[in-house]
């Protein structure tokens, strides 16, 4: 008599979350700006990954995954919170490097961005995935996955042409 | 400046704030990743836990040859009937805990996607099909109109047609239980379960391993 795969799956998983943690945590982080949050969200994200681990570790790429789910509940909490408090500035941009100079002004458009744009972006600069293992891990076609790709390079692009102009203007 | 240019200023862009957080550790300790894991899917196991429910447990008297039974030698039932009733119900009748892989065939043949099993044959190959309470109990009451115990024997009545497309029936039929009653006759006792599970090709082929969301029970089926 012998469990499915419990004690395989553990260790499978385990090995997964040492490995995959710090960089989910990171890309997060400069995603959301918010150090608690994103922890809060990339430890639910795994929680859920472990509850679906049969499915998540035949997953391309389980680690954009993990990020991808950080990312909706991102969505999902701050709509919940929305709705009952105030928001205590969790939807400002905070640390990560958002904020200031030519780079900061960058990032925080990034975090403006509408999530699907946002995750678009996110899986094809950190884990390079190509349009269609963006649409797998998105569950979209990859035909909206160069849409959002289009429009939310094209609303960077407005970012990176108004901002120089802002700062001239200031100076 | 091209879509390139763009995506490359915010690579590096996003990179860099990224190993400028690289001293940023995740603190939570895998097991707690885990506990939290199986705590939820525990609180999903017993809503699924709560699809299934016993619909009997009974004495059935005189089928076996007892002390009481003046030698005479008792008449060999079927293990179970079918019967189709008017309007396209069916009427199961337990007698006995044999055949069970013959009551699969017939329920199927007769409309109902179900999997029949002996007890400690849990199903490994099904998904439980996760509903609220509520709606659970509401479904089974229509699926399983009747429960009785006519004449000594466990029986049950399923309505193929309450049977959405989506869900398969799991039936559990009980290891039986001899009692010797104290004017000697000796009596069965057996009960039979049911769990709502998803109607995938994987339950109904039978073919393992599939893991289930049984809470505290799931993945652990083997022999």
């Amino acid at each position: 008599m012998r469990r499915w795969g419990m004690t395989g799956k553990q260790l499978e998983f385990t090995s997964f979350y040492a490995a995959a943690r710090g960089d989910c945590l990171r890309i997060v982080l400069v995603t959301v700006g918010d150090r608690q949050l994103a922890e809060d969200l990339v430890a639910e994200a795994f929680t859920r990954a472990w509850a679906s681990w049969r499915t998540v570790r035949r997953h391309p790429a389980p680690q954009a995954w993990v990020v991808r789910t950080a990312l909706n509940l991102n969505v999902s909490w701050w709509r919940h919170r929305r709705r009952e408090t105030a928001l205590d500035g969790r939807d400002s941009v905070a640390p990560g490097g958002g904020g200031s100079g030519p780079d900061g002004e960058l990032l925080a458009a990034v975090r403006r961005l509408p999530v699907r744009q946002q995750q678009v972006i996110i899986l094809r600069v950190f884990f390079d995935l190509d349009a269609r293992a963006t649409a797998q891990a998105l569950g979209i076609a990859p035909g909206t996955v160069g849409v959002h790709l289009h429009r939310a390079l094209a609303a960077l692009r407005a970012q990176m042409i108004s901002a120089p102009a802002s700062q001239e203007a200031t100076e | 400046m091209t879509d390139n240019d763009v995506l490359a200023a915010v690579r590096d862009c996003l990179t860099t704030a990224r190993d400028s957080v690289a001293g940023e550790q995740m603190a939570r300790p895998v097991g707690d990743i885990i506990a939290r894991g199986r705590r939820r899917r525990l609180r999903q196991g017993l809503a699924a836990a709560a699809t299934a429910a016993v619909i009997a447990a009974v004495a059935v008297p005189a089928l076996l040859p007892g002390n009481g039974g003046n030698g005479a030698s008792p008449a060999r039932l079927a293990a179970w009937t079918v019967t189709t009733e008017p309007g396209g119900k069916l009427t199961v009748t337990i007698r006995e805990l044999r055949d069970p892989a013959g009551l699969q065939r017939r329920l199927r043949a007769d409309g109902v996607p179900a999997t029949v099993r002996f007890t400690g044959q849990t199903p490994r190959s099904c998904l439980y099909y996760p509903l609220p309470p509520k709606q659970s109990f509401r479904l089974q009451a229509m699926i399983f109109p009747q429960a009785s115990n006519p004449s000594g024997h466990t029986a049950f009545t399923i309505n193929p047609t309450a049977i959405p497309a989506r869900i398969a029936l799991w039936l559990t039929l009980s290891s039986p239980a001899t009692q010797t009653a104290p004017d000697g006759l000796r009596s069965t006792e057996f009960s039979a379960t049911w769990a709502l599970v998803y109607a995938s090709g994987h339950c109904l082929a039978g073919k393992p391993p599939q893991i289930f969301s049984g809470g505290g029970v799931a993945g652990n089926s083997s022999r």
